[in-house]
């Protein structure tokens, strides 16, 4: 039974700030949610020095999959939580996924279409 | 919100080559929760033991603080200070510790690595602002009862600090080839405790030595403050990865407990040769001169000057040898050279601020509150014009409240260490989350607070000090010897990390004002040698509680530092 119409919303934010970026997604809806460690480069190196000192380098990457429907909500509770629109403050994109596999219930609201309807 | 205008909007910047301009209402929403964030850690760890000290004296005590409003000004400076040295050393001292200490093995022969590594162990230690504070402590002691122990911190000042200067080089350098041989912290530390523990009791023995053993002891807490440890960890760690040595895990800890006990066998052995050369008996120091009069001299001796010249003499020095190494033995470039600079200039003016707080707030608080304190049990002669004040309470309940006094200070003060904060979130990355951060930071404050406890009842019923020392480290011994590798480093380091700019002026203010007003006592310190032991002994028993997960779990990461 393999899951479809899903939606995988990654974002990438400086070390620390992952827990309430996750926490704004969960209360729009996101079933789960994981967190890498990461270090990036690119934007700080090309801020002022009073705002670079104040980026972290080293980041951590958020991973949220969510049902299509409830994708778009998440995504803009994140960036606003994230702060995303700041220089140096991250990304986020989103991305179709084209099946998934897990334990129904983990995806809240996704709809299992492979299955008889359950 | 437009996210999707914004990135649209900002395409050629993401594509862009330049500098990115913001404007001054993004670079303040950039700005200003940095810093809030960072002031309000601060202020969390400082303002909490400052309060706790003016109700303990109002309310207990029942004495008014003197100078309450300069006091509270000073906490200001205290708090900016660390804020900024924090930042300071984190954007400066950090990655040029590290940088050479991961291009010197490549570029430099051992011999050159070495003598750079004793150079870095001499300059820090004269460089630790606690420093300071434990020697200026030393010109209130009384020569005629304690003529060694006055000797040292006063005539032979100068030679104390080289040698515990020295020490800590010969600890730098022990603790590289440490790590290039893979040795195990065990089989230095407890050959080199029994040495210690051996000098102690021998010193117990003699009354002139007796009166050192605070100062040595309490010489292993104050030499590891917050620019020998990280400088001490960063050139490790760049070691440690140059040779390519991982498989014991941690080497890179180990490195802070090696520089806290050599400064201990330094001040001892100092003390030693000079007691048996007969130096105390032929005649005890003339009164130091004093200082040139007239308003320069002054201006010189006021709190800004001091606070600038304390922190210059502390930073540049050490500055100047590592931009030296990073000229002369790496013949590179210093990467991000900017943010260093910069780093460089916060700590300094951190450090000026800090120094500032100290003088004026810092000291003057812990004095007032152990001068105040024997008032609890016995009757004292206090403030301006003296009178006569106390016992508030019975012998042995006033003594109580005294020590409860020191528990919960050990407590809250060490919460407050910028230095164990570090190390909390080294120890729980290396030990992938098993020995969370708070965690190490608890079970190191309570066995602080334990340890100053013991330390301050050591004073109020004036008990030798060797009593308590030596069966305690035995005990350490014991568990040392039973625990996992990975542990021993972590208990030891933590403990010699746990007592840094902040706590060292207060803790010593308090045990000389204690001294003061009970009769008897001949000196005050102490109290941060055995504040050390304590949170050894509590975080080696919760690692032997926790050992299991965390040895599968770091063999697995096996991390270098």
């Amino acid at each position: 039974m393999h899951l479809t119409e899903l939606r995988l919303i990654t974002c990438v934010v400086e070390r620390g700030m992952a827990d309430g970026v996750v926490a704004a997604a969960m209360k729009a809806g996101a079933p789960a949610a994981t967190i890498c460690f990461a270090r990036g480069s690119g934007i700080r190196e090309r801020l002022t020095l009073l705002l670079k000192i104040a980026i972290s380098a080293e980041k951590e990457v958020i991973d949220i999959v969510a049902s299509a429907e409830k994708a778009d909500a998440i995504f803009e509770a994140m960036a606003a939580a994230a702060e995303i629109d700041l220089p140096g403050k991250g990304i986020i994109w989103m991305t179709p996924i084209l099946k998934a596999v897990t334990h129904v219930a983990d995806l809240g609201a996704a709809e299992p279409s492979g299955g008889p309807g359950d | 919100m437009g996210v999707d205008n914004g990135v649209g909007s900002r395409h050629g910047q993401i594509h862009g080559e330049g500098r990115i301009h913001t404007s001054p209402g993004e670079s303040l929403r950039i700005l200003w929760p940095f810093f809030r964030s960072k002031f309000s850690e601060q202020a969390w760890s400082v303002l909490p033991v400052v309060i706790y000290l003016f109700f303990f004296q109002i309310l207990v005590l029942r004495w008014p603080v003197a100078s309450a409003g300069e006091i509270s000004l000073a906490m200001a400076w205290v708090i900016l200070g660390l804020l900024f040295l924090m930042e300071g050393l984190r954007l400066w001292l950090l990655p040029m510790g590290e940088a050479i200490g991961d291009g010197l093995p490549r570029k430099a022969p051992l011999g050159a690595i070495l003598g750079f590594a004793f150079l870095v162990g001499v300059v820090a230690t004269l460089a630790e602002p606690a420093m300071g504070a434990l020697r200026a402590a030393g010109a209130g002691l009384d020569p005629a009862r304690t003529p060694l122990l006055h000797l040292l911190l006063n005539g032979w000042d100068k030679t104390l600090a080289a040698t515990v200067g020295a020490g800590v080089g010969i600890a730098v350098v022990l603790a590289m080839l440490r790590f290039l041989g893979n040795w195990p912290l065990k089989n230095l530390l407890v050959p080199m405790v029994m040495v210690l523990l051996g000098l102690t009791a021998w010193a117990s023995t003699i009354p002139a030595l007796a009166s050192v053993i605070g100062l040595a002891w309490d010489f292993g807490a104050v030499i590891v403050g917050p620019i020998t440890v990280p400088l001490a960890l960063g050139l490790g760690a760049g070691v440690c990865s140059a040779a390519g040595r991982s498989d014991t895990g941690q080497s890179g800890f180990g490195t802070v407990t090696m520089i806290s006990l050599f400064p201990i066998l330094a001040t001892l052995g100092l003390a030693f040769i000079l007691h048996f050369a007969g130096a105390v008996p032929g005649g005890y120091p003339a009164p130091s001169p004093p200082g040139a009069q007239g308003y320069l001299a002054a201006l010189l001796r006021s709190a800004p000057i001091q606070g600038i010249a304390t922190a210059s003499q502390a930073i540049l020095p050490l500055s100047l040898l590592l931009f030296a190494a990073q000229a002369l033995l790496l013949r590179d470039r210093i990467a991000r050279g900017d943010e260093v600079a910069l780093g460089l200039a916060f700590a300094l003016a951190g450090l000026i601020l800090f120094n500032l707080g100290l003088i004026q707030g810092l000291t003057p608080l812990g004095d007032q509150v152990g001068t105040i304190a024997p008032g609890a049990f016995s009757t004292i002669q206090a403030g301006v014009p003296s009178r006569p004040f106390g016992p508030l309470y019975g012998t042995l309940p006033g003594k109580g409240l005294i020590v409860l006094l020191a528990l919960f200070l050990g407590y809250g003060a060490t919460l407050a260490e910028p230095g164990l904060r570090a190390m909390g979130i080294q120890v729980h990355e290396i030990t992938v989350g098993a020995f969370p951060r708070p965690t190490l930071v608890h079970s190191v404050a309570a066995g602080v607070g334990a340890g100053m406890a013991l330390g301050v009842a050591r004073i109020v019923f004036d008990l030798p000090l060797a009593w308590m020392l030596i069966p305690i480290y035995l005990l350490l011994l014991l568990l040392t010897l039973i625990s996992s590798e990975e542990f021993v480093s972590i208990a030891w380091d933590s403990a010699a990390s746990t007592t840094g700019p902040f706590t060292v002026p207060l803790v010593v203010a308090i045990g000389l004002g204690l001294t003061a007003s009970i009769p008897g006592v001949a000196e005050g310190f102490g109290i941060l040698g055995l504040a050390s032991a304590g949170p050894i002994l509590t975080v080696l028993g919760v690692g032997l509680v926790l050992r299991r997960p965390v040895v599968a779990r770091a063999a697995r990461s096996s991390a270098c530092t």
